[in-house]
């Protein structure tokens, strides 16, 4: 087993505000690894340092053991992947607040994710050569693959803003897992959904991880966490505070404290915490 | 209403389904059928009207207008950049064909009275059609060199900003005059003309091979460009109209596919310049002002949002209605505009999504799911459900 994901001291401040101060990681390959934490810990914004959507403060993202920051000796200073390149790569991704291509149909949604690896440019496009009539085919039927996959090929050219919710979310995880991911990242699938499809997406997170994609889940449902994750961290005002498997999580005093808070009475001096 | 106009989008997406159903061959005698139809009007129109070089003039106009729309649709409807600046690019073809044909030069010696000035007469040599190709690669670059920096904005911000590039544009027009004539504009732009051993045809000021041309370059316009949206680009394009964020994270190069849709608009609006300068053979920087009552940014971008953005029909349809209405009230002196205003606003209040909407941008605006099989689906023999 080899890491997938590293990250090294890894910090993000907005203006005064420490929104991630020096988090380590280690994600191994095939793993469900879990990211929790109250609200405003500063689980989206490892998200986005990930993904690139904003340039980390100080510390290292390294993805299969190559520097995600890509420090070039350029005139303009040290310059970040994009995130398309970071896509293009092998991280895949899922929103928070659901972001499909509303007014396009599910299959062509899935269809822009696979399109992350196609070949065919304008030109080729224009002149409509064999290659990328072939190209246009693959990638359609692969499409029908992936929302079959999620659970969802009846609806191929329903209009995305048209599905039910948690077919919405099964719509994210198909257009993410498009770009033929290494590692998924899901931001709170689990939000809003009923039990039954909670139950649902559990099975599916598996079922991804079956597939040979790594997984990278930020969730507040704890039913969700505990059953499916191999390994938790969690995070609190921006630090890492516990990592472990669920049952040590469960047990680790400090995140008691931070999920729930302690009595005046028993505020205790900060802890080592339960790391390793 | 609403169900009316689903049922309308229900009529038209049946036409084109079974469109797409019928083999290559079928398709293409139709397209012909359709632009043979469409290029004998000129013959058409003389036993029925005896103004018919009237009408053929506004006909030439129309396709001009329709070039321009087909053009900013893909930057506006197909990949949502708000671009208040493209008129710059037309003027940038226009411009391109009256400098390089010797027109400027001419026009500036006569000026100045140069006892040289006559042998300057431009004349159009068969390798002067190239310039429509110059003209469409210079737009390509300039169209870059304003993507470049300015499409990393968004939204209004883009807006502002390409709208004051087609500003600068005039007014580089207007004021190097040692290049482009300056405020007085540039006369004498030569017609084109075809002259290959023993074929001779001059365009000279009749309006028919203008508007043939014409016709024939909406024609290839729109089969480029449909495909292109039928291809990954298209969908690219799409995703970075819906959600840019989004796109990016599924690994589109939102920047490159941005100046891709820039650029494509870029050149068909200069190869409509280059028509509008070899028909009209005068140019000067007040034609190219945002608010020209028939090429002005603002009237094109009226075209394809009233005839419906997103399609390729809609931008074509906008332009013929933005073009014949000021031209049908005519009788009402400058009054006319007041009826033309009226009839937009009106339009615009009952039917928001365009006269000829995109399946999609109906959808958008009515709440209603049109659902239509993918060119995907009719291949496999499935049936919309």
């Amino acid at each position: 087993m080899s890491a997938v994901l590293e990250l090294a001291r890894l910090s993000k401040s907005f203006g005064g505000l420490r929104a991630v101060s020096e988090v380590d990681l280690v994600i191994e390959e095939g793993q469900i690894f879990g990211l929790i934490g109250p609200n405003g810990a500063g689980k989206t914004t490892i998200f986005n340092l990930v993904t690139g959507i904003y340039p980390p403060t100080a510390g290292d993202v390294r993805f299969l053991g190559k520097d995600l920051l890509e420090r070039r000796v350029a005139v303009l200073g040290a310059r970040a992947r994009k995130p398309y390149q970071i896509t293009r790569l092998g991280i895949g991704r899922t929103f928070q607040n659901i972001r499909l291509f509303a007014n396009l149909t599910a299959l062509e949604n899935v269809m822009t994710g696979l399109d992350a690896h196609s070949e065919v440019g304008i030109v080729r496009s224009m002149l409509r050569t064999p290659l990328q009539r072939r190209e246009e085919l693959t990638t359609a039927t692969r499409a029908r693959e992936l929302l079959e996959f999620v659970g969802i090929g009846q609806y191929a050219n329903e209009l995305a803003k048209n599905l039910a919710y948690g077919d919405e979310r099964r719509l994210e995880i198909a257009r993410a897992m498009g770009t033929n991911p290494k590692l998924l990242c899901l931001d709170e699938p689990a939000a809003g959904m009923n039990p039954s499809e909670k139950a649902g997406l559990m099975q599916l997170i598996g079922k991804v991880r079956d597939e040979g994609i790594t997984i990278l889940l930020i969730e507040h449902d704890m039913r969700v966490v505990m059953g499916i994750c191999d390994r938790i961290a969690v995070l609190d005002y921006g630090q890492k505070i516990a990592e472990g498997v669920p049952e040590e999580i469960q047990r680790s005093p400090r995140v008691i404290e931070a999920y729930l808070g302690v009595r005046e009475a028993e505020e205790a001096p900060p802890m080592e915490g339960a790391d390793g | 209403m609403a169900a009316a106009a689903a049922r309308a989008g229900d009529v038209r997406s049946g036409i084109r389904l079974r469109f797409r159903a019928q083999p290559v061959w079928v398709q293409a005698l139709l397209v012909v059928a359709l632009l043979a139809l469409a290029a004998s009007l000129p013959h058409v129109l003389p036993p029925l009207t005896e103004r018919s070089n009237y009408y053929v003039a506004i006909l030439f106009k129309v396709g001009l207008a329709a070039l321009l729309a087909v053009g900013l649709n893909v930057v506006v409807g197909f990949a949502g950049l708000l671009d208040l600046g493209y008129v710059a690019f037309f003027a940038i073809g226009a411009y391109t064909y009256a400098i390089l044909t010797g027109a400027v030069a001419f026009t500036l010696a006569q000026r100045e009275r140069l006892p040289n000035a006559v042998e300057l007469i431009p004349e159009f040599h068969l390798y002067s059609w190239l310039i429509f190709f110059v003209a469409m690669a210079i737009a390509l670059l300039a169209g870059v060199i304003l993507g470049a920096p300015t499409l990393r904005l968004r939204g209004d911000y883009l807006a502002i900003v390409t709208l004051g590039f087609g500003e600068i544009v005039r007014l580089v027009a207007n004021n190097l005059r040692g290049v482009t004539g300056g405020p007085l504009g540039v006369k004498s732009i030569p017609h084109p003309a075809i002259n290959l051993g023993g074929l001779h045809y001059d365009f000279s000021i009749n309006n028919n091979p203008y508007y043939w041309l014409t016709l024939i370059l909406i024609g290839i316009a729109i089969f480029l460009v449909t495909r292109v949206n039928d291809s990954r680009v298209g969908r690219a394009w799409a995703a970075i109209r819906e959600d840019e964020v989004a796109a990016a994270a599924m690994g589109v190069p939102t920047v490159r596919m941005k100046l891709l849709a820039f650029a494509t608009g870029a050149a068909i609006a200069a190869i409509a310049g280059v028509i509008y300068a070899s028909q009209v053979i005068f140019v000067s920087p007040r034609t190219f002002s945002l608010l020209d009552p028939t090429f002005g940014s603002f009237i094109v971008l009226a075209m394809v949002v009233l005839g419906g953005m997103g399609g390729i029909w809609g931008p074509i349809v906008g332009a013929a209605a933005m073009v014949f209405l000021p031209e049908y009230f005519r009788f009402l002196g400058d009054g006319r505009f007041l009826v033309f205003g009226a009839a937009l606003v009106l339009i615009m209040i009952f039917r928001p999504q365009g006269l000829i909407p995109s399946r999609r941008r109906a959808a958008e605006l009515t709440g209603h799911d049109i659902r239509e099989a993918t060119l995907f689906d009719v291949q496999h023999g499935e049936t919309p459900s």
